[in-house]
């Protein structure tokens, strides 16, 4: 087992689920879809327990700003307890927070506790829609939200939240402070290509780990990941982190959905305040036309 | 100062003012102020707050202060300079005393204690799974509580399962007492947290209780509160699981008492697994649920 996290990065709704599905039946290589609510080996970096329970005290009697040092710290600490969840000997970590610094000037994901990153990218005109629904909210305050220099989710870490205050920002800032963090090793993935040529895509993640890649258990392991097995388990026995409101967690995971739901105003509003991280990805083509 | 929690008699340097005061006894527990020193015997755990071996636990709460936990029996507390006293408090009637319980062996639940006419109800959870609150509002409804946050269960000689009275204090956020319509005016558990220390002597119960029944608590996709019972295994790896500080339990090894106590609950108590709203604060219809199971 090698030390070092390696970081499932993205925004909410950018497709993490899916790659964790990908990673849990790749690397567990069962006969059987792996459950849903399986997905145990890769934590979630901001789940209250799992900090909790690294600390060994409760986060509820601290501040915020020790909240976010302590997070740092217990990363720093799980990279390489012996105690770590493993998948494969990999220790994988889900995150939706952006890559932000601490007060102190630390990193609340600190680089000498990574071992990688896969960051998973997503048309933001997409996301909005499937973030609206996910958050049951409006097309227009998800467009809004996406566009907020300082966004945040589960903004109170008290009271009864099972999460912890993440800092997103907004879409295209999330994007940078990822793709800007020095010695880090980063894999990019966009969601439309791993739609477009799963084989492909989930190649490149497969050689990323270092792995050979066994093509049998590639295709099986796409297949059981697929967004109708997905959906299907969670219509038969629910899946425990859709949102408080009960609404699917897989919905349509189309690309291009966007143009039933989505107005010209709110395309203005994101290419205004995302155009250069779009046009960068492929979102936007050399004229400002939108290729997806 | 004497004090006493936990059925320890507990001798402090440090003011505690939460805590009830005893007359002139032989302490359990002795609480210093002064330096802490490294550990000097091999370090068998750690975190990034704190490092045992078999005997200590030491830890060090940035910003608030170092704490040496010492065989069940000394406490050592050397607060950082500018310490508002209150959050050496929080901490040490908390983590520093589940770090005690465990060094005595006693099993000390993440729970909330009340008691009803037929013995001592638990409500077990994480942080942030509504126990207070639901223990607060059996409060409300004329019940008596024995603890909150951490409640100790010991076996008796006798062989009896016996919830031992814990701190005569809950920690509410202002949502929740806000649900709960108190409009008291209550200290700040640490400077600017909303968090409150809400003094329950009106409704402690001193003395040790029979342990009735457990229910344990999560936060759920469901509209309405549901309960299922627990039985066999499932119980062991509940308790288990609700145990607190058990990484720190983890490292220590579970001690024989405790081991004792897990399979005479799993042996002899009900136990509950209550799925509620993870939506609300809304914990009247999980409170209904229980009061109805508990009337069979």
């Amino acid at each position: 087992m090698m030390d070092g996290i390696i970081w499932l990065a993205s925004y909410p709704k950018a497709g993490n689920t899916w790659l964790r599905a990908f990673l849990t039946n790749y690397l567990l290589n069962q006969s059987e879809p792996v459950s849903i609510n399986e997905f145990i080996q890769v934590p979630l970096a901001a789940t209250r327990d799992f900090i909790d329970d690294i600390l060994g005290t409760e986060l509820s009697d601290l501040h915020q700003a020790e909240i976010d040092r302590y997070r740092s710290l217990c990363y720093t600490y799980y990279a390489s307890s012996p105690q770590a969840l493993t998948l494969g000997g990999f220790r994988f970590v889900k995150a939706h927070d952006a890559y932000t610094r601490l007060f102190d000037g630390g990193y609340l994901f600190p680089p000498e506790a990574t071992r990688g990153v896969i960051y998973i990218v997503r048309n933001p005109l997409d996301l909005a829609v499937s973030y609206a629904h996910h958050f049951s909210t409006t097309v227009d305050q998800a467009v809004e939200d996406l566009c907020k220099p300082e966004l945040s989710m589960a903004t109170t870490s008290h009271g009864l939240a099972g999460q912890l205050r993440q800092r997103l920002l907004s879409w295209s800032a999330h994007f940078n402070t990822w793709n800007d963090a020095v010695r880090v090793s980063r894999l990019l993935l966009r969601y439309e290509d791993m739609k477009t040529d799963p084989t492909a895509a989930f190649e490149v993640v497969v050689r990323f780990l270092g792995l050979e890649v066994d093509q049998a258990r590639l295709q099986r392991a796409i297949s059981f990941s697929s967004f109708d097995v997905l959906k299907a388990q969670e219509s038969k026995q629910g899946f425990r982190e859709a949102s408080q409101q009960k609404n699917a967690f897989f919905r349509k995971g189309a690309v291009g959905g966007w143009r039933e739901h989505i107005t010209p105003a709110h395309v203005e509003q994101i290419i205004k305040h995302h155009g250069e991280v779009m046009r960068r990805l492929g979102y936007l083509d050399e004229a400002g036309n939108l290729t997806i | 100062m004497l004090y006493t929690a936990f059925g320890l008699i507990i001798a402090s340097e440090y003011e505690i003012p939460e805590l009830i005061t005893v007359q002139k006894r032989e302490p359990d527990v002795e609480i210093r102020v002064g330096t802490v020193p490294q550990l000097t015997d091999k370090v068998i755990g750690r975190s990034p707050i704190y490092e045992s071996s078999v005997r200590q636990v030491r830890y060090d709460i940035e910003n608030v202060a170092r704490f040496l936990v010492d065989d069940g029996k000394q406490i050592i507390i050397e607060p950082y300079p500018e310490a508002a006293s209150s959050s050496v408090r929080a901490f040490l009637l908390g983590t520093v005393f589940g770090a005690i319980l465990h060094q005595r062996g006693i099993l000390p639940l993440h729970a909330s204690a009340i008691v009803t006419d037929k013995g001592a109800v638990l409500f077990c959870g994480t942080s942030g799974a509504g126990k207070s609150t639901l223990a607060a509002s059996f409060r409300q409804r004329g019940y008596l509580m024995l603890a909150d946050d951490i409640v100790a269960t010991i076996k008796t000689a006798d062989n009896q399962l016996m919830t031992i009275p814990g701190f005569p204090h809950q920690r509410l956020w202002s949502d929740s007492l806000e649900y709960l319509q108190d409009a008291n005016e209550y200290p700040q558990v640490r400077p600017n947290l909303d968090k409150f220390v809400v003094p329950i002597h009106d409704a402690f119960v001193q003395t040790p209780t029979p342990l009735r029944a457990i229910f344990t608590l999560e936060r759920a996709n469901v509209e309405h509160a549901v309960a299922e019972p627990l039985t066999g295994l499932a119980k062991i790896n509940k308790l288990h699981f609700y145990t607190y500080s058990r990484m720190l339990q983890k490292q220590l090894g579970i001690s024989q008492a405790q081991v004792g106590v897990y399979f005479m609950i799993a042996a002899q108590i009900p136990m509950w697994q209550v799925k509620r709203s993870s939506y609300a604060l809304h914990v009247d219809g999980t409170a209904d649920l229980i009061e109805e199971i508990l009337s069979r």
